[in-house]
């Protein structure tokens, strides 16, 4: 019997498998990422995504919405998390790390301005569980361009609180206050008592604050809140009901309702609110420390492709594109990114501001556990609401605290 | 001339010993079997298909069209009730109120019914979790707006408020503006059911244009038949005939009863529901914005009858089109039986040839 029809169906089985393999092989790993970020925020980043997907030949899959908070928490009661996730708070981070959902990053990838933020304790000690992928930059005060140039230039020289009021003072009611933001709410006013704590009792007072060894009830907190309050008084009566970004877009109005808004970069890129080519900034009195806000990854599905784009994300070519995308209102804490990278003049002075800082400080509302952080947010318009409950407020925040130690 | 006439004869010979009698018959009734077999199929596939179709509407996309206009209208209520009992000043004492909580059950059972049936896949269950998460946010703003006026802190009881009815109204991204759009898109899904091949006139002619062939073709056997047997009729080919003319007709009328009434169900019933709906939720959200403004209440009040009596409507016309009797197995039945009696008729004359 002749063999050459048996050779010839060998060949093909081989010649079969090995383009099954060939295939297989050729098979990209595809990671799901979680994040809060829509519309241009979203563009922005699945640009970054789509040349890391080219670098690395990673697939990945980004869903964006703006109740990521409450999918991932659905999804990880469901058993599905996503590989990682883009949180918002570094609470949420610490929160996910100590109940050992998240999975640590790899160690030493470069640590930016404000330190090493997301090394937090999990089940196994502290280590890094995510990195800052945006920053925005805090502490600013903002006002339209067409003010008087002598109140802009007693608003540039203030170098305290005190001052920076006396200057506010002879603009009627200056501050543009708006504390609605449907189930945020209150955040603004929790933005300004940090503030005002931070630039008065300093840096270490702050952090103590932050820690939870200083009791809200303490005089310097309590000092931090009545100062809020006198800001609050001097402002119109509807904060409570208006919006953050209607608020601050009253400076630029015919007939300008307000002429002052404490606020983040990233007030630049609200719809409503002051754009970057209206609006000027002086840093909160006095200048040196400084507060910022950031969106976090955590991984909570670790593999070899969200390895890899820890990594990548991390690269000063990365956050160099990424801040120079237009409306982005992202800032990098790379130190390798120079303020000199940023597209335009006014994200450079706010860069600048950043790279000047002597100690720069994660907001405590977004670092608080978040049962804290919400009472917090509460507890701003209720003092807002009636000034008189102050003592009965920190009171209760401090048993809000008690109940709910860093990482609950 | 003449050699052109002598070609064709031996031509016309060549084709009369091509095909001889009983190569003709087993050829005529082959032919009407494949017919037979091919209407079966067509027809078989276009109720298979259409029925298919009926069931997606019925079974998912109407009642998550349905569920999800529900549970919109009983959110936009929810909001007004919660307007209502802040205004009046009874949210002191009761709360937002029984008609607050009534409304946000009905939202959570559309919810609820949405998720079973809905047509989005992984993305939609996203939407859907979305939308669950925001209506317990949603509930937490009153629940705190509560605990404010319980407080005696009106002026915080009325803000929590607002910021429950700005995330519900949300013209981007609210629970409201989300399930519009599901309800949409299930109501296109409905829609395109509906105008599906399948469901439609050009199945129905289809199916009869297959039928038509298949009895002009057994006319020309029986004719043929008659012509060369010198008898008046084939019986069982007459019967089959007989058999194939009812099926078609018994086909034809079942599939345009489908398409009529499906037509009926995603055309006036749906956009009736989706009306009557819509007519709701506009009313409860011009009375919370009213309420809101500390305007006069307009009374309105969410009717459920109706939303429900929509919801039967949109069913009854579905399930009738979901109706085809005892086509399913007939078809079958009488197209085999047909088969079997050409098949007879075709031997009967094929046994008069020694073999």
């Amino acid at each position: 019997m002749s063999t050459r029809p048996l050779r010839a169906l060998a060949s093909l089985l081989l010649l079969c498998v090995l383009t099954v393999s060939a295939c297989g092989s050729g098979e990209r790993e595809t990671i799901t990422i979680l994040g809060p970020w829509v519309g241009k925020e979203q563009a922005t980043f699945e640009k970054v995504l789509a040349d890391f997907e080219k670098q690395t030949g990673f697939n990945v899959d980004y869903t964006g919405t703006r109740d990521a908070r409450a999918v991932l928490a659905s999804n990880l009661h469901d058993g599905h998390p996503p590989n990682a996730a883009v949180l918002s708070t570094l609470g949420d981070l610490r929160a996910y790390a100590a109940s050992g959902r998240l999975s640590p990053v790899a160690a030493g990838l470069p640590a930016g301005r404000g330190g090493d933020l997301t090394t937090v304790p999990g089940p196994d000690g502290a280590r890094p569980y995510g990195i800052v992928v945006k920053a925005s930059v805090k502490s600013l005060i903002w006002f339209p361009r067409t003010l008087a140039p002598g109140v802009r230039d007693r608003l540039g020289k203030a170098r305290s609180w005190d001052e920076l009021a006396a200057a506010a003072s002879g603009l009627g009611r200056p501050w543009c206050l708006g504390f609605a933001d449907k189930s945020a709410s209150g955040w603004p006013g929790t933005d300004w008592i940090e503030d005002i704590l931070l630039h008065r009792a300093g840096g270490e007072v702050y952090d103590a604050w932050v820690s939870g060894t200083l009791p809200w009830t303490s005089p310097q907190v309590r000092a931090a809140w009545q100062t809020f309050g006198s800001v609050v008084a001097a402002g119109s009566g509807d904060s409570l009901v208006t919006g953050y970004a209607a608020a601050s877009a009253r400076m630029f109005e015919p007939r300008p309702g307000c002429a002052l808004a404490h606020g983040g970069a990233f007030i630049t890129t609200l719809g409503s609110g002051p754009g970057a080519r209206d609006a000027d900034f002086v840093p909160f009195p006095k200048g040196g420390d400084i507060e910022i806000g950031g969106d976090v990854l955590g991984v909570f599905d670790r593999v070899e492709a969200t390895d890899a784009l820890v990594a990548y994300l991390t690269k000063e070519p990365v956050q160099r594109k990424w801040i120079q995308e237009q409306g982005s209102g992202a800032f990098s804490l790379s130190r390798a990114v120079p303020p000199a990278a940023y597209p335009d003049p006014l994200s450079r002075r706010i860069a600048q501001t950043l790279a000047d800082a002597t100690s720069v400080h994660f907001d405590a509302s977004d670092t608080f556990p978040p049962v804290l952080a919400e009472a917090f947010d509460h507890a701003v318009l209720e003092y807002v609401a009636a000034p008189s409950r102050l003592e009965e407020i920190l009171a209760a925040l401090d048993r809000v605290q008690k109940a709910s130690p860093p990482g609950s | 001339m003449p050699s052109t006439l002598a070609s064709r004869a031996v031509a016309g010979n060549a084709t009369s010993r091509r095909w001889s009698t009983p190569r003709w018959l087993w050829s005529a009734t082959g032919l009407a079997v494949a017919l037979t077999l091919v209407f079966w199929l067509a027809a078989t596939s276009v109720l298979s298909r259409g029925q298919a179709d009926v069931r997606g509407a019925k079974d998912r996309a109407a009642p998550a069209f349905v569920s999800a206009r529900t549970a919109q209208a009983a959110l936009a209520d929810a909001d007004r009730a919660a307007w209502q009992s802040a205004r009046s000043g009874t949210i002191r004492l009761t709360g937002p109120g029984r008609q607050f909580r009534d409304d946000l059950t009905a939202a959570g059972d559309g919810l609820a019914r949405l998720a079973q049936s809905d047509l989005g896949g992984a993305a939609g269950r996203d939407r859907i979790r979305e939308v669950n998460a925001q209506v317990v946010a949603y509930q937490g703003l009153v629940e705190q707006s509560d605990a404010a006026y319980r407080e005696g802190v009106p002026a915080l009881g009325l803000a929590y408020l607002t910021y429950a009815s700005d995330l519900l109204h949300d013209p981007a991204d609210g629970p409201l503006a989300r399930l519009g759009k599901i309800a949409e898109r299930d109501r296109a899904a409905v829609e395109d059911l509906g105008a599906s091949f399948w469901t439609g006139t050009g199945a129905v002619v289809t199916t009869g244009g297959l039928a038509a062939v298949l009895l002009t073709h057994l006319g020309y056997v029986q004719v043929s038949m008659a012509r060369r047997f010198r008898r008046v009729l084939n019986l069982p080919l007459l019967a089959a005939s007989a058999l194939l003319l009812g099926l078609a007709l018994w086909t034809a009328t079942a599939l345009g009863d489908v398409e009529h009434h499906f037509d009926a169900a995603a055309g006036g019933t749906l956009h009736g529901s989706d009306r009557t709906l819509l007519g709701q939720i506009g009313a409860a959200d011009s009375a919370a914005r009213s309420l809101a403004r500390n305007g006069p209440d307009s009374g309105y009040r969410l009717n459920l009858t109706a939303a429900n009596g929509s919801r039967a409507s949109l069913d009854s016309a579905l399930a009738k089109a979901a109706e085809t009797g005892a086509l399913p197995v007939g078809l079958p039945l009488l197209s085999l039986t047909a088969a079997a009696l050409i098949v007879g008729g075709g031997l009967l004359r094929l046994r008069e040839f020694p073999a």
